[in-house]
């Protein structure tokens, strides 16, 4: 019992700092990268802009899968137990979501789009029944890149 | 048609409570309901556990009956003495008290459910005179007058189930482990009123209190010797002076004899004890 205890015990100790530093890490990550791809928008707009027909369109996406540590998860286990919001999920789900669109336009910038229309975002838990086991969180996001067309010379 | 991005600022979708803040505030939240839980389970239970009829008690206890020992001298003695002293603390007939000796150095006695009493060789050479030991058993025989150990099992047994169903742990057996039996905590005011109708007892066997708050004495530089592993008897530390005090309270009261000559203890006592 005593050793239950004490394996928690470092458990959580280790959670909470790994967690915090790796998701400090990736905080620092996002925020320069956003800066880099700042010039390329990405809408959720779905009406095509005019003169749209110098552009190829073409599906882009990026995906991530991001685990909670153990510290977050047994914070969420007392925050089930007396409602209110999950506050330690929320930075697991905003870095997820700002990751996933960094991927999409990586991949549009890759294939020279000026511009992401139509973007939308899919999440999915990918721990259902397995109880208390993991805890990760998977973004999708997709949306439309739009090319120009190179001149015909 | 112009498209853009604004730069979103930190924060908006993410708390700015510290994380340790949160757990601080939710674990004493949690601890807050499990002691309540634990506390209202426990009344309930040691209620529920003093509507137990006595014959079921007596059954439950039949482990007991196993280890009874060869009838030395000195558990003649110490059965007789603990006979006297039921009978002057009028105790109801079905309650029949089985007294155990235990030649263990340990300084140690208590009262378990069935009417079993255990007895310490460890203590027992330490008590200067009989009206000493006849305190000890009297106080452990109260105990088993107002129900105290099967009350203490019944609460145990409530806090402990409620405890697995809340927490999902698996390692608490209700009544199957002897170590729940024997380990059994008495409240204060539980060993309080054993002490009160213990010495009241006493004071009909004997005509006079003198010697009966030698026991204390005894008990207090025991504990005074070893303060991390106090006697069960004291178990509900720090409270030694202020059960003597009380005693001595209502001795004063019902203005009991204390300056008479103790009893002393039979010639062969020391033997008995060497022996065993």
């Amino acid at each position: 019992m005593s050793f239950q205890i004490l394996l928690f015990l470092i458990l959580l100790v280790l959670g909470y700092f790994i967690g915090t530093y790796l998701e400090k890490k990736h905080y620092r990550s996002i925020i320069k990268r956003e800066a880099e791809l700042n010039k390329l928008p990405a809408v959720a707009s779905k009406i095509l802009p005019s003169g749209s027909e110098s552009f190829n369109q073409t599906l882009v996406m990026g995906n991530v899968t991001i685990s909670v540590d153990y510290f977050k998860r047994f914070l969420a286990t007392l925050h089930n137990f007396f409602g209110g919001s999950v506050t330690s999920y929320e930075t697991l789900l905003d870095r997820a979501r700002r990751e996933a669109l960094l991927r999409m336009k990586s991949e549009a910038e890759k294939l020279n789009a000026s511009l992401i229309m139509n973007v939308k975002y899919e999440t999915a838990s990918i721990y259902k029944g397995s109880g208390s086991g993991v805890g990760s969180v998977e973004v999708l996001a997709y949306g439309t890149a739009m090319i120009p067309k190179q001149p015909i010379v | 048609m112009k498209y853009e991005n604004p730069l979103i600022p930190e924060g908006i979708n993410t708390t700015k409570i510290h994380p340790l803040k949160t757990l601080l505030v939710l674990m004493t939240g949690l601890l807050l309901v499990l002691i309540m839980s634990a506390w209202l389970l426990g009344i309930g239970g040691g209620y529920l556990a003093s509507k137990i009829p006595y014959a079921q008690e007596k059954r439950l206890a039949q482990a007991y009956s196993e280890t009874a020992a060869p009838r030395t001298e000195i558990l003649n003695y110490l059965q007789a003495l603990a006979d006297k002293v039921a009978k002057a603390m009028q105790l109801a007939p079905e309650m029949k008290i089985t007294v155990h000796y235990v030649a263990e150095n340990v300084e140690n006695a208590f009262a378990t459910i069935g009417g079993n009493i255990f007895l310490y060789k460890g203590l027992l050479e330490k008590l200067p005179n009989e009206n000493a030991l006849a305190m000890l058993i009297g106080h452990e025989i109260a105990h088993v007058r107002h129900r105290d150990p099967i009350v203490s099992i019944g609460q145990n047994a409530a806090i402990s189930t409620g405890m697995m169903l809340l927490l999902g742990s698996t390692d608490t057996g209700i009544l199957g482990s002897t170590g729940l039996l024997t380990q059994m905590q008495f409240s204060r005011e539980m060993e309080s009123r054993s002490d009160k109708t213990g010495l009241i007892a006493i004071e009909r066997l004997y005509g006079h209190v003198s010697g009966a708050l030698d026991l204390y004495k005894v008990l207090d530089s025991i504990s005074e010797a070893n303060p991390l592993d106090p006697p069960q008897f004291f178990s509900t530390h720090p409270v030694s002076e202020m059960r003597i005090n009380e005693l001595s309270q209502l001795i004063k009261d019902k203005a009991w004899k204390e300056g008479a000559p103790v009893t002393p203890f039979p010639k062969q006592f020391s033997t008995w004890l060497s022996e065993s």
